[in-house]
C-alpha cells in the first residue's frame, strides 16, 4: 500500500515516511491478529447442538495485559514522533540561517510568491511595512503568480499568509502542509536535499520524480539533443515541449537525461471556496545555474 | 380503556416461555416504587390518532418517530453523496502545456450527450430535460448549478457539505440517540416512560423543525451552505467568499435548533437513568447500551452548547456585522477561535456517534454468543475513559492549522491514548465470543461487522494521531476513509443490527430474514469496496473536498480507482432500498413475533409485545446483572434480570 506514496524530496520527509511505514506494520500485524482470532472464534465456537457456552465473566489478568501492551506501544510511538514533529513545525527547532526566505500569499484561488530581491527584504522600496497589508509596489521584490522558484539542495523558509480565507500550503513530495491564516504569518521550512541531481540513465517514472526541464541525449549519436519541458509521460513515451511545440520521444531511444528544473505541485489543501480544486501552484526546483538565470531574467523584466 | 387494560395483562402469550420465568408476575416485590407508578400509569386510556402517532408522549412512539426521521434523512444524505461521487468518477481532464484537455464534460446519464452538443437534437432523456431548461425563460435551479450536466464547484461544495451535515446531525445522532435512546432507556431500566414526556415530544418536534429549516436551505437563492460541515471561518463568515447567502444562515440556525433538541433529550435521558431505574437495577446492573447512552447524554449536554455558542457568534458575524471570526475589518476576530470552538464540540461529537454503537454491539454479542459480556466493568470504565479523553483531544483536528506546535505533542499523546480503551473494548468483544455458542443471526452478523470495521477505523486513526504522519495525510482521503469506517462501518452497522434485533419489540413482528441477510452481505461488500480504496487514495495524498482529482498531476493514476469507488458507492446506496422496503413491509406484513424471540435477559423483553403505553403491567424487580447466559448448573441457558433468586447456583451477579 505504501508504494502509492508520492516520492519524497525533503530531508524531514524521510522521517515522516519511516514513521508511516512503522505504523503501517504495527497496525497491519494488529489487524491480522485480531481478525485471525475473530475468524477462529467464529468458526470454532459456532453454535452446535448440545454444546453450551462456557460461563466466563472476564479476566483481570488479561485486561491488565492488553491495557499495558497498548499503552506501551502508543507511548513508544509518541516518543518517536516528538522530535520529528518539532523539526518540521517548531520555528525554534528549524535549521537557522536559510539560504532563501520567500513570502507566500494565498488568495482565492492563487498563490502569490514573493522573493525579496537583492536587498534580502520584502517591499523595501515602497517604504511601507507590509506585514499584514497588501502592497502593490514590490520594490525590487520578485513576484510570480503560482510559481515558487527555489535552488536545489538549499534550505528555504516560507513566510505564509492568506489575504482572504484559510488556505493550506501543501507540497505532497515535501511532506509539508501548513494552513495559511488571514491574520498572521506562519513560518515553515523545507529543503530539497533528497532530489537526485545526477544525470539520469533510466528513463522510468521521471515525471513522478518531478523531472521537468532538461536535456535529453540519444543513444543514436546522429540525433541532436533535445532541451525542453517534459510535460507528460506514458509507459514508453515522453511528451516534451520545446518552445511551445510538443514532441513525442520514445524512451527507448534516450541515452541520458540531465535535469535543470524539477517541478512539483502546490495544491491548496484546505477548502477555500468553489475554485479550491483548481487552486494549484507549482514549485520549481532549479540547479544553481538555472536558478541564477531565472533571477537574472526576473530582474531584467 | 377497557381494551388496553386487558392487553397489558395478557402478556403471557409467549410460546417459548420458560417455566421458571413465569413466576415473575406473581412476585409482589416492588418496594416503594411500584405503588405510585401503578396509580399513575396503569390506566392509560386509548388516545386519538394525533396523540398516538403525531404528538405522542410515549417514549416508544417518539423513538420510532426518530427512527423513521433518521431513515428518511439517510436517503437524502446518501443521495447527495451519490451525486458528488458521480462527479468524482467523471472529472474534467485539464489541458497539458500547449495541448487541449478534455475540458468540462457533461456527466454521463444526467448530462447532455455529445450528439446534442454537436447537433442540438435531443436524443436522450437528459437531452430533452436540458433542452427544456435552456429554452425556458426563467433560470432554473439546475441551470445555475449543473448547467447541461457539468457540475460547478459551488454545487459540488454544497453537496459534500450537506452530505456530512445531514449524516452527522440528522441521521446518526437521531437514530442512535433519539430512536434507540428513547425506545430502550425506559424499557431496559424498567420504568414506564421518560422522566419528562412533554420535553421528549418537544425534542422530536424541534428536530423536525431543524430538518425543515435545513432542507429549506436548498431552495434559497445562492444555494445551501458550502463551507464544509466544519464551516471554517472566514470562509463561512463572509458571503463574498462562497457566494452563499441565506443558505449558510439557515444551516447555522438549523443546527442551533437541533442543538436545543439534543439538549432537551439529553436532560431527559440523564434524569430518567439516574432516578427511574427499577428496584434492584443498580448502576452496575445496567445493560451496556444504557451505559453508553447515559455517557452520550452527558457528552451531548456538555458539548452541544459549545457548538451553539459558536453558531450564534457566526450568525452575528454574518448578519449583525460583528467580527468574532472575521478578519476583514478592524474587528480583531480570529478564525482559529472558530476551529477551537467547533472541535471542542466536534470531537466529543465523534464519540456521541460511536459510543451507542459500541453499546448495541455489547448487547448483541453476548446474546448471540450465549455468554456474559467479557469484563463488564472494564467495558464501562473504557467507555468513561473514551468519553473523558474525548474532551482533551480536539486539537488533533488542528495540527496543521497554525496552532502552537507544542500543543501538537500534547494532543498527539492524548489522542493515541484513546487506542487503549478502544483496544480494551475490542478485546473484550473477542473475549465474549471465546468459548461461546455463536448463533449467526443477522443482528449478530451486523455486530461482527461492527467489531471488524471498528478495528480498521480505530487503527487508521493512529496514522492521523501521529503528528509527523498527519502533516502528509491531513485533509486527504485518508481521513475520509477513517471517518466512514468509524461512522458507517461502526455506527451504521450497529444501527442496522439494532433495528433488526429490536424490531420484534418495536412492531411486534420480525423483519424478513432473507432480505436482511441479502442486505447485510451486499452492504458489507459494497461498503468495503467503497471506503477501503479511500485509504489508498489517502496514501497517494489525494486531497479531499475537491471536485476534480485530475486537477493535480500526482493523482492521474487514480482515475480508475475513483470510478470503482463511485460504482461501489452506488451499489451501497441502492442496497439500502432493500432495508427500507423490508422495514416498512415488515411493520405490516412481517411474521408475528413472540415476546422474547432471541431469549434475552434484559428487561425490555419482559414487557408484552407490542408494548402497551406504560410498558409493564407491573414494574419488574431486578435481581442480577444483564448478561447471565449459560450459567453453570442452570437448566436454561439464560436467566432474565427480573427472575427472582430460586437456587444457590445463580446467586450473586
Amino acid at each position: 500500500m505504501l508504494r502509492w506514496l508520492p516520492i519524497n524530496i525533503s530531508s524531514f520527509g524521510e522521517g515522516v515516511d519511516n514513521l508511516f511505514t512503522l505504523i503501517y506494520w504495527i497496525t497491519f500485524v494488529v489487524f491480522v491478529l485480531v481478525m485471525a482470532t475473530l475468524v477462529f472464534f467464529l468458526i470454532n465456537y459456532r453454535h452446535r447442538e448440545g454444546v453450551r457456552a462456557t460461563y466466563i465473566e472476564g479476566s483481570t489478568k488479561l485486561e491488565i495485559i492488553w491495557t499495558a501492551a497498548t499503552t506501551i506501544i502508543v507511548f513508544g510511538l509518541a516518543m518517536l514522533s516528538f522530535p520529528q514533529w518539532n523539526n518540521i513545525k517548531s520555528p525554534s527547532e528549524f535549521p537557522q540561517n536559510p539560504d532563501l526566505v520567500v513570502q507566500v500569499r494565498a488568495k482565492q484561488f492563487n498563490w502569490k510568491m514573493i522573493h525579496p530581491g537583492n536587498d534580502g527584504e520584502f517591499n523595501t522600496e515602497s517604504g511601507r511595512d507590509n506585514e499584514l497589508g497588501t502592497v502593490d509596489d514590490p520594490g525590487d521584490d520578485l513576484k510570480k503568480l503560482d510559481q515558487l522558484h527555489v535552488p536545489v539542495h538549499k534550505t528555504v523558509h516560507v513566510r505564509l499568509i492568506s489575504e482572504d480565507v484559510i488556505h493550506s500550503f501543501f507540497v505532497p513530495q515535501l511532506r509539508l502542509k501548513q494552513d495559511a491564516l488571514p491574520n498572521r504569518f506562519f513560518d515553515v521550512w523545507f529543503d530539497t536535499n533528497k532530489i537526485d541531481v545526477n544525470p539520469i540513465k533510466n528513463i522510468e517514472n521521471i515525471r513522478s520524480k518531478g523531472c521537468y526541464t532538461g536535456t535529453l541525449t540519444f543513444s543514436d549519436a546522429n540525433t541532436p539533443a533535445v532541451t525542453g519541458n517534459i510535460v507528460f509521460e506514458t509507459d514508453d513515451e515522453l511528451i516534451v515541449s520545446v518552445d511551445g511545440e510538443l514532441n513525442t520521444i520514445k524512451k527507448a531511444d534516450v541515452e541520458q537525461l540531465d535535469v535543470t528544473v524539477w517541478r512539483y505541485e502546490i495544491p491548496c489543501a484546505e477548502l477555500c471556496g468553489f475554485g479550491h480544486s483548481t487552486m494549484v501552484g507549482h514549485l520549481y526546483v532549479h540547479t544553481q545555474e538555472s536558478y541564477d538565470a531565472w533571477v537574472a531574467e526576473m530582474q531584467s523584466e | 380503556m377497557q381494551e388496553n387494560d386487558n392487553k397489558s395483562h395478557e402478556h403471557d402469550n409467549d410460546a417459548n416461555h420458560d417455566a421458571e420465568h413465569e413466576d415473575h408476575d406473581a412476585v409482589e416485590h416492588a418496594p416503594e416504587h411500584n405503588g405510585d407508578h401503578d396509580d399513575a400509569h396503569a390506566h392509560h386510556h386509548e388516545e386519538g390518532f394525533l396523540r398516538k402517532y403525531i404528538f405522542s408522549l410515549d417514549h416508544k412512539m417518539i423513538g420510532k418517530q426518530f427512527l423513521i426521521y433518521g431513515l428518511i434523512m439517510l436517503f437524502l444524505g446518501g443521495g447527495l453523496a451519490m451525486l458528488f461521487r458521480w462527479q468524482l468518477a467523471y472529472p474534467d481532464i485539464p489541458a497539458l502545456e500547449g495541448q487541449e484537455g478534455r475540458g468540462a464534460k457533461p456527466l454521463p446519464l444526467i448530462g447532455v450527450s455529445d450528439e446534442y452538443q454537436e447537433t442540438g437534437e435531443p436524443k436522450t432523456w437528459a437531452d430533452r430535460y436540458w433542452n427544456n431548461v435552456f429554452e425556458s425563460e426563467k433560470t432554473e435551479w439546475s441551470e445555475q448549478y449543473i448547467p447541461g450536466g457539468v457540475m460547478t464547484g459551488e454545487f459540488y461544495n454544497m453537496l459534500f457539505t450537506m452530505h456530512a451535515t445531514i449524516m452527522v446531525f440528522f441521521v446518526v445522532v437521531p437514530i442512535l440517540v433519539g430512536a434507540f435512546g428513547n425506545f430502550l432507556i425506559p424499557l431496559m431500566i424498567g420504568t414506564r416512560d421518560m422522566a419528562f414526556p412533554v420535553l421528549n415530544m418537544l425534542s422530536f418536534w424541534l428536530a423536525v423543525l431543524a430538518a425543515v429549516v435545513m432542507v429549506s436551505g436548498f431552495f434559497v437563492p445562492g444555494g445551501h451552505a458550502s463551507a464544509g460541515w466544519t464551516g471554517y471561518a472566514p470562509l463561512s463568515v463572509d458571503p463574498a467568499f462562497t457566494g452563499v447567502g441565506w443558505g449558510l444562515n439557515l444551516w447555522a440556525i438549523s443546527l442551533l435548533i437541533q442543538g436545543f433538541s439534543s439538549l432537551v433529550g439529553s436532560i431527559n435521558y440523564i434524569t430518567t437513568i439516574i432516578n427511574m431505574r427499577a428496584p434492584g437495577m443498580t448502576f452496575f446492573r445496567l445493560p451496556l447500551v444504557i451505559w453508553a447512552l447515559f455517557i452520550v447524554a452527558i457528552l451531548l449536554l456538555l458539548a452541544f452548547p459549545v457548538l451553539s455558542s459558536a453558531l450564534a457568534l457566526l450568525i452575528f458575524d454574518r448578519l449583525a456585522g460583528t467580527t468574532f471570526f472575521s478578519t476583514t475589518s478592524e474587528g480583531g476576530g480570529d478564525p482559529l477561535l472558530w476551529q477551537h470552538l467547533f472541535w471542542f464540540f466536534g470531537h466529543p461529537e465523534v464519540y456521541i456517534l460511536i459510543l451507542p454503537g459500541m453499546g448495541i454491539a455489547s448487547e448483541l454479542i453476548p446474546v448471540f454468543s450465549r455468554k456474559p459480556i467479557f469484563g463488564y466493568r472494564s467495558m464501562v470504565y473504557a467507555m468513561i475513559a473514551i468519553a473523558f479523553l474525548g474532551w482533551i483531544v480536539w486539537g488533533h483536528h488542528m495540527f496543521q492549522s497554525g496552532m502552537q506546535p507544542g500543543l501538537g505533542a500534547f494532543f498527539m499523546t492524548t489522542t493515541m491514548l484513546i487506542a487503549v480503551p478502544s483496544a480494551i473494548k475490542t478485546f473484550n468483544w473477542l473475549g465474549t465470543m471465546y468459548r461461546g455458542s455463536i448463533r449467526f443471526t443477522t443482528p449478530m452478523l451486523h455486530a461482527i461487522a461492527f467489531v471488524s470495521m471498528f478495528v480498521i477505523g480505530g487503527l487508521s486513526g493512529i496514522y492521523m494521531a501521529n503528528t509527523p504522519v498527519d502533516v502528509a495525510i491531513h485533509d486527504t482521503y485518508f481521513i475520509v476513509a477513517h471517518i466512514h469506517y468509524v461512522v458507517f462501518g461502526g455506527s451504521l452497522f450497529a444501527i442496522f443490527g439494532g433495528i433488526i434485533f429490536w424490531f420484534p419489540k418495536m412492531y411486534g413482528r420480525y423483519m424478513n430474514d432473507t432480505l436482511c441477510k441479502i442486505h447485510f452481505w451486499l452492504t458489507f461488500i459494497a461498503f468495503n469496496c467503497t471506503f477501503f480504496p479511500m485509504h489508498i487514495l489517502g496514501v497517494g495524498l489525494h486531497r479531499r473536498r475537491i471536485d476534480n482529482p485530475m486537477a493535480t498531476e500526482h493523482l492521474y493514476g487514480f482515475e480508475g480507482m475513483n470510478i470503482f469507488i463511485t460504482m461501489s458507492a452506488f451499489t451501497l446506496g441502492f442496497v439500502q432500498l432493500i432495508l427500507a422496503f423490508n422495514f416498512f413491509w415488515s411493520i405490516y406484513k412481517g411474521k408475528v413475533a413472540e415476546k422474547n424471540p432471541w431469549h434475552v435477559t434484559t428487561l425490555e423483553w419482559e414487557a408484552p409485545t407490542p408494548v402497551p403505553h406504560g410498558n409493564f403491567a407491573q414494574i419488574p424487580t431486578v435481581y442480577r446483572g444483564p448478561y447471565e447466559y449459560s450459567v453453570p448448573g442452570e437448566e436454561s441457558d439464560w436467566i432474565p434480570q427480573a427472575q427472582p433468586e430460586h437456587s444457590p447456583a445463580s446467586a450473586g451477579d
